[in-house]
């Protein structure tokens, strides 16, 4: 279901040229124990200008959060249409994330970076957790974050 | 209708908010102790000079943070490691780990959603509506008890569990309505039923592309008191296209990093400003004496929990059920009862079955809900006054007086008064009295003249009650049974008798106290507490009703002085010193 509604809001949020291929990809994010509450995660993308392109999944659920995940709140105005149907509960410490997407074959190998942005109450907010550039080399490769995500991967 | 209001939620949600305000009261303290421990800033001290500190000992500085008691936390990384510490203003050095205190986490999440998420925060709200209703109709019930809202913190009388939770609650209801109506405020801006979120400032269309202004040198920064800040972020090392962004009290703005420049600024919205008030008020965050103020009235609430089901118990005991009362709107005989500690409910239960059954709409109630605009299809009231002391109205009369007098004129429903009391007090069914006067002289309609019940005693009351049932030409029989109040059976140690040469015998009695198990002294169960001046009720064999005799002496026996007169050789006379500290009101009542 969640992956349906995730395709659902990528075909109209992601609107690329040539977006005829889709394949599906699987997010894996993988928490650290960093001792606080349960992490909102925001993962978007970019384009090969750092211009915001879409967003992938809202890990947590009440928006006035959402200002603390700063890059991606500039971004997007703190805009919840952008993440309506792709919103999911916040991800506990040393808990992990999997998401299942139907991503466009265009975004890959042309310059889009996916960016996770990560918040915990009380602690500190940290915008551009992971930025991973989208290439298909680089499937399967984890990722180390910088302060609350011990890895994350991408799998086609 | 109150009381209803009162006691069931309260009984409902007792256990939702002895949670809410136990958990409540232990996070009051952490506020206060984060303000006494947290370093202090020295008065003028700028975000420059506290920015330019602190990037001088952790150069990969990202994020300075100011909690609203004072604490100042700086996030920095450090050749790739994450690192944080609560920083000494004075040299901008780390002096404490910033990690969250685990306890609080626990009790924040407890004490907002009992760790059930989203349902749990609104059963915590459903608790909390339940405190706001229960403050609300508590605090009209303690201003009708008390006879007015003037008489707020009026001395209380009657049995210890109501009068603690009375003392406890006129304190403490200020506390749990500010608590109560922040919480509920604080879940609707959680769900997102408010329009408090924050508002950025548009992103600056151009930034000089350059980096390295000196933090000290910022305009805006040096204007900006660090008792102003929330927040400073850094911009991303080596990205020339980011700005430091600053959040203040007032709002949030964009610092261009190659020339300090103030590019963008958005002030806080009306909205979010009541919401980080009401955040304050409700955590003591930036406010910690409030919060620890808060917090021990919120202690309160176990208490009067406890002395609540207490209190309803024993109205369940000791006042009569009436069955099938009508509402005031509807009746056409109001009963109006004025009781201390209950019998006289007891004589108005029984009028009332006697008149439902001879077909007539009655409605009783305390006399303190006297509101005869409400009393639209009635055609008489009839009054059920006891007395307490020395003439004063008993409990559930407080403000009757004030209120008659108070109207306009008198409502055109005819009026009968029928007093009880003892005919050995001075003040025999003198409260009665009064209210028979104030209805005279308010030209009050007068459906029978005044009348007394000697005693409680059922011959009385049956005549009475033929009496009325010939005014409204009914057949109106009262048999009224007093309910035998619980009895003990003590010991005589001795009798000493005096005063027969005066013609005015009198024996001091003295009796043994019954001894009290470990669990009854425990429980409060065993002997009534008593002291000096008390009365105590004798029921004489094949009698119903207790006859008071005044205790001499404290704790360690009974001792009673009776007074032997001629013709009876044991009725009770008051003795003047004992008549105004009279507790248990049975034989007044």
């Amino acid at each position: 279901m969640k992956s349906l509604l995730a395709t659902l809001a990528l075909t109209t949020a992601l609107t690329l040229p040539g977006l005829a291929m889709a394949r599906p990809v699987t997010l894996t994010t993988t928490l650290n124990n960093y001792g606080g509450d349960g992490a909102y995660l925001a993962l978007y993308v970019t384009d090969a200008s750092g211009a915001y392109v879409g967003s992938l999944w809202m890990a947590g659920g009440k928006s006035k959060y959402y200002e603390h995940l700063s890059d991606w709140y500039r971004a997007t105005g703190g805009d919840t249409t952008q993440v309506n149907g792709i919103t999911g509960a916040s991800v506990g410490a040393g808990r992990s994330l999997e998401i299942t997407l139907d991503l466009a074959d265009a975004l890959f190998d042309a310059g889009y970076t996916l960016h996770i942005d990560a918040a915990v109450e009380d602690m500190r907010d940290s915008p551009n957790e992971v930025a991973v550039p989208l290439t298909t080399a680089g499937a399967g490769t984890p990722v180390t974050g910088r302060r609350y995500i011990a890895n994350f991967s991408y799998d086609m | 209708m109150i009381r209803t209001l009162h006691r069931w939620p309260g009984l409902l949600a007792l256990a939702l908010v002895t949670i809410l305000s136990l958990s409540g009261a232990a996070l009051s303290v952490f506020p206060a102790v984060e303000r006494i421990t947290a370093p202090q800033v020295e008065t003028g001290q700028t975000v420059a000079t506290l920015a330019d500190r602190i990037q001088a000992v952790y150069p990969g500085v990202e994020q300075i943070r100011r909690s609203p008691s004072g604490r100042i936390t700086a996030y920095w990384f450090d050749q790739g490691a994450p690192g944080a510490a609560v920083i000494d203003p004075a040299t901008g050095a780390g002096v404490a780990s910033a990690d969250p205190n685990q306890a609080l986490r626990w009790l924040t999440n407890f004490h907002r959603s009992l760790f059930l998420g989203d349902g749990g925060r609104i059963a915590m709200a459903a608790g909390a509506a339940a405190m706001l209703v229960l403050s609300l109709s508590g605090a009209m019930l303690v201003a009708r008890r008390a006879g007015g809202w003037r008489h707020w913190f009026a001395s209380l009388r009657g049995p210890f569990a109501g009068r603690l939770h009375v003392e406890i609650a006129r304190i403490a209801v200020i506390g749990l309505v500010l608590s109560s109506t922040t919480a509920l405020w604080m879940t609707a801006s959680t769900f997102d039923l408010l329009p408090d979120g924050g508002v950025l400032p548009t992103d600056p269309t151009e930034v000089s592309g350059e980096i390295g202004f000196a933090l000290d040198q910022m305009a805006t920064l040096l204007q900006t008191p660090v008792a102003e800040l929330r927040e400073l972020s850094f911009p991303y090392p080596g990205d020339a296209t980011d700005v430091f962004t600053l959040k203040t009290d007032r709002g949030t703005g964009y610092l261009d990093q190659g020339t300090g420049a103030l590019v963008a600024w958005a002030d806080l919205t009306g909205w979010e400003r009541v919401s980080e008030t009401i955040y304050m008020l409700h955590t003591g965050q930036g406010a910690a004496t409030l919060g620890l103020v808060l917090g021990m009235m919120a202690l309160g609430v176990p208490a009067m929990g406890v002395t609540g089901v207490l209190i309803w118990f024993a109205g369940r005991r000791g006042r009569p059920r009436i069955r099938g009362n009508q509402p005031a709107g509807r009746a056409e005989t109001i009963l109006l009862v004025g009781s201390e500690g209950g019998s006289t409910w007891g004589f108005a239960a029984t009028l009332h079955a006697s008149l439902t059954v001879a077909g007539q709409g009655v409605h009783v109630g305390p006399m303190s809900g006297f509101a005869p605009e409400r009393y639209a299809r009635a055609e008489r009231i009839i009054v059920l006054a006891a007395t307490y002391g020395d003439g004063a109205a008993p409990a559930s009369a407080k403000g009757f007086l004030d209120r008659l007098n108070a109207l306009d004129g008198a409502p055109d429903i005819p009026m009968a008064v029928l007093g009880f009391g003892d005919r050995s007090f001075p003040a025999y069914c003198a409260f009665a009295k009064d209210v028979a006067a104030a209805a005279q002289a308010k030209d009050w309609p007068e459906l029978l003249p005044l009348d007394a019940i000697d005693r409680q005693s059922p011959q009385d009351f049956a005549r009475w009650g033929r009496a009325l049932g010939e005014a409204l030409s009914i057949s109106l029989e009262l048999s009224h049974q007093p309910v035998s109040p619980r009895t003990e059976t003590l010991t005589l140690v001795s009798r000493r008798n005096y005063g027969a040469e005066m013609q005015a015998g009198a024996a001091i009695l003295r009796f043994a106290l019954p001894r009290a198990t470990l669990w009854q002294r425990l429980t409060g169960a065993g002997f009534a507490r008593f002291q000096a001046g008390d009365l105590i009720g004798v029921l004489p064999q094949g009698s119903a009703v207790p006859r008071l005799y005044s205790l001499a002496s404290g704790r360690r026996g009974l001792c009673c002085k009776v007074f032997l007169m001629r013709s009876l050789s044991s009725v009770v006379r008051q003795e003047s010193g004992c008549h105004e500290r009279f507790q248990r009101a049975s034989f007044h009542g």
